[in-house]
């Protein structure tokens, strides 16, 4: 958590987005944009998954794909990994430990 | 409406003569999947519940009827769930369904809107809720699973909820007999009250829910672990070895329960209608009315009422699996299985369903909300394992593998349900690469906290399916035996003359059809007998048996199988070799496992997607598959001296 954060640091101190399918099991980072086509991210935002939205990783099924998320707004999710990819979160640091 | 309406009438509000069902305020429960909608739903109508009738409303949307505190009935329908009303899905979606249903006009308007919001989920509910304030029109927000809140030691603050959101707010509990009551007076007062204007206010979902749902100043340890217990049953029920390996179980002990408790009961539903055809033959003479009404009539209803069992047992293991939360485990544990077949983890549930009946399982894909995905969804779904292909199974293993004990025969059954789970998932992939090419909409499945399923919900859910199976399935049936038993009497012109000596049977049309199949048939190893069979069970194919019964001129083999199987295993061709060998008994095991031989699912697929280019596709794409495999596994068997 702590290398990706201090890696990705931007000059003014914000932390740089990165994929959800990328964030570790009990880790947790805020969305910060949907990078998906406009369909798909009206059926995301429908369901919860929307930028501001903290969301922690619970768990992968077997073979990695997909991901169990929770969201601070109370739901659970499961996300297929493409759609993991094209959601950009900033992770909270030292969050999930 | 009004001649639906008319049509069902009224005989308890007779009396009042302004009344009539289409008179009637007509409420609207909308809410997410997993909300408790349903339940509410239940505890609202009674036992009223029935498919409306709505003009452009083309897929079945439950209707029931409740009477208000003030005596004043109202009609009431639960809509399919949605996540949310904005345009961009398909409008045969669920959601597509529910959003049309809220906006469509005439003079069968919805005159109150019921939010049914999950308490334990309320942010999510809300997002909902603030969509349905903007459509304006009267709205009623009913927060549901109360009682569990409260045993998680937290309460919502109804009065705050209700001043934010400028709506009524009731709280409920489905589980608890009262909320019946409670629910019945707040929308009597909604629809009292004056129209409520589309304003949306400044409150945000997620802020308002954790504003209005406070932990209680009583909350025990007790009550704080509860909170935790759909995280400690997904250590389990999740874990990457434990997960997979309880997923299958599971679902071999729901097929092998609609053995053991539904065959049982299907004999002696058997026997029941074995006694009665005995007690009415008599009466009818010995001609052919009585052949009619015994083999035609009887036989077609004694067909569909032996599958009832079987279709109930299943129904209430599903409703079970979706009651408790665990259906969207599986879906999570298989969703890369099934997404890399271009299905989605929601195409789980109708190929779950399909395991029952094909037909239900159709209607259901409407919850796989990508039109692609769905439509494969569709043309697969034929594949699995229905209950009708048991009887089939049955007969040919008693036939072909007289030797096995019955445990190799629940081995043999088993492999034969994985084989159609698996084809399927196989077609799908084809499918998706082929004929039915395009982007799915992103993957994410909820995943609801685990509940103690209700027993009446249940019971209700599975009744329906019964219920629409008697109708949809049961219709085909009836005709297609009525058909086939025309077929099998009526002789062939002339063919009394060319071989008097000839059964009746074997100079039928339904004979001489077969026998002008047989080139098709030969390389499979299937004689005219055989293809007679496959005639019959091209309507419905529960009448394989009793048709190959007929045609071996053997009465009531569907209470007795045995005597056909030694039939089967006994019958020498001309040379004196075996009529049907162990590669010919595979073959056709093999041609069952993938032919779509029924009317209802082609009827299904037609409604569901507008035309008969898909039907006709199932049909022709089905029926080549069966021949190719059958001919593959015979081929196969005489190559190992089996032919």
């Amino acid at each position: 958590m702590n290398a990706i954060t201090a890696r990705d640091a931007t000059p003014e101190g914000a932390v740089a987005s990165t994929g959800l399918d990328l964030l570790a099991v009990g880790c947790e980072a805020v969305v910060a944009s949907l990078a998906t086509s406009p369909e798909e991210s009206v059926v995301l935002r429908s369901m919860g998954l929307e930028e501001g939205q903290s969301v922690r990783v619970l768990r992968r099924a077997p073979g990695g794909d997909p991901l169990h998320v929770r969201l601070s707004g109370g739901g659970e999710f499961a996300v297929a990994l493409p759609v993991a990819r094209s959601i950009r979160v900033r992770p909270v640091d030292g969050a999930g430990r | 409406m009004s001649l639906a309406g008319s049509s069902v009438g009224s005989s308890a509000h007779a009396a009042q003569p302004v009344d009539s069902p289409a008179t009637r305020p007509l409420v609207a429960l909308v809410g997410r999947p997993n909300a408790g909608k349903s339940a509410l739903f239940n505890r609202l109508t009674g036992g009223s519940a029935r498919v409306g009738n709505f003009p452009g409303i083309t897929v079945e949307v439950l209707e029931g009827e409740a009477t208000l505190p003030s005596g004043r009935p109202v009609r009431v329908v639960d809509l399919p769930g949605v996540y949310s009303l904005v345009e961009g899905v398909d409008p045969a979606t669920d959601e597509g369904v529910a959003r049309s249903f809220l906006q469509r006009g005439g003079d069968d308007v919805v005159s109150l809107r019921v939010q049914v919001v999950d308490a334990s989920r309320l942010g999510l509910g809300l997002r909902l809720t603030r969509e349905l304030i903007a459509l304006g029109g009267p709205l009623l927000v009913a927060v549901t699973q109360c009682d569990v809140l409260q045993g998680e030691g937290r309460e919502l603050d109804t009065g705050a909820l209700s001043k934010r959101l400028g709506v009524p707010v009731v709280a409920l509990s489905a589980r608890d007999p009262r909320a019946r009551d409670a629910l019945s007076r707040a929308i009597g007062e909604a629809l009292d009250r004056p129209s409520v204007a589309g304003a949306t206010g400044d409150w945000a979902p997620d802020t308002l829910a954790q504003q209005v749902v406070r932990d209680r100043r009583d909350a025990d340890a007790r009550a704080v672990q509860r909170r935790q217990v759909t995280d400690r049953l997904d250590r389990w029920l999740l874990h990457p070895l434990l997960g997979p390996l309880l997923f299958v179980g599971l679902l071999s002990t729901v097929f092998a329960a609609v053995f053991l408790i539904a065959d049982p009961a299907s004999s002696a539903i058997d026997a029941l209608l074995g006694a009665l055809a005995g007690l009415i033959g008599p009466l009818l003479g010995d001609g052919w009315l009585r052949s009619l009404v015994v083999d035609g009539l009887l036989g077609g209803v004694g067909t569909v009422l032996t599958f009832m069992p079987q279709i109930v047992v299943l129904a209430l293991a599903l409703e079970a699996l979706e009651a408790t939360g665990y259906m969207a485990r599986g879906a999570f544990l298989i969703d890369r299985l099934l997404r890399a077949a271009g299905l989605g983890g929601r195409s789980f549930v109708p190929l779950l369903m399909g395991h029952a009946c094909a037909v239900p399982a159709i209607t259901a894909t409407r919850i796989v909300r990508n039109p692609y995905e769905r439509l494969v969804t569709m043309l697969v779904v034929p594949l699995t394992t229905c209950s009708a292909r048991i009887p089939t199974y049955a007969l040919l293993v008693a036939a072909f593998f007289p030797a096995a004990g019955a445990l190799q025969r629940a081995g043999i059954f088993i492999g034969l349900y994985f084989a159609g789970l698996l084809l399927s998932v196989l077609v799908a992939a084809v499918l998706r690469r082929s004929a039915v090419r395009g982007r799915g909409l992103p993957m994410v499945l909820e995943m609801p906290a685990y509940r103690a399923p209700e027993a009446r919900a249940m019971w209700t859910a599975a009744a329906r399916t019964a219920g629409s199976f008697a109708r949809d399935v049961g219709r085909t049936i009836v005709v297609a035996s009525l058909v086939l038993w025309a077929l099998l009497q009526t002789p062939w012109p002339g063919s009394a003359a060319e071989d008097p000596a000839a059964a009746p049977v074997e100079r039928s049309v339904a004979a001489r059809l077969g026998q002008a199949l047989e080139p098709v048939t030969q390389p499979l190893g299937f004689d005219w007998r055989i293809n007679v069979g496959l005639i019959g069970s091209f309507g419905a194919r529960e009448l394989m048996v009793s048709t190959l019964g007929v045609i071996n001129g053997l009465e009531d083999v569907e209470d007795d199988p045995q005597p056909l199987a030694e039939r089967l295993q006994s019958a020498r061709r001309s040379d004196g070799s075996p009529a049907y060998p162990l590669g010919t008994g595979l073959a056709l095991l093999a041609f069952f496992v993938v032919a779509c031989q029924c009317t209802s699912t082609v009827a299904a697929i037609r409604r569901e997607t507008g035309g008969w280019k898909w039907p006709l596709f199932t049909l022709v794409y089905t029926y080549g598959l069966a021949w190719l495999l059958a001919w593959a596994v015979r081929t196969a068997a005489m190559g190992l001296g089996q032919g």
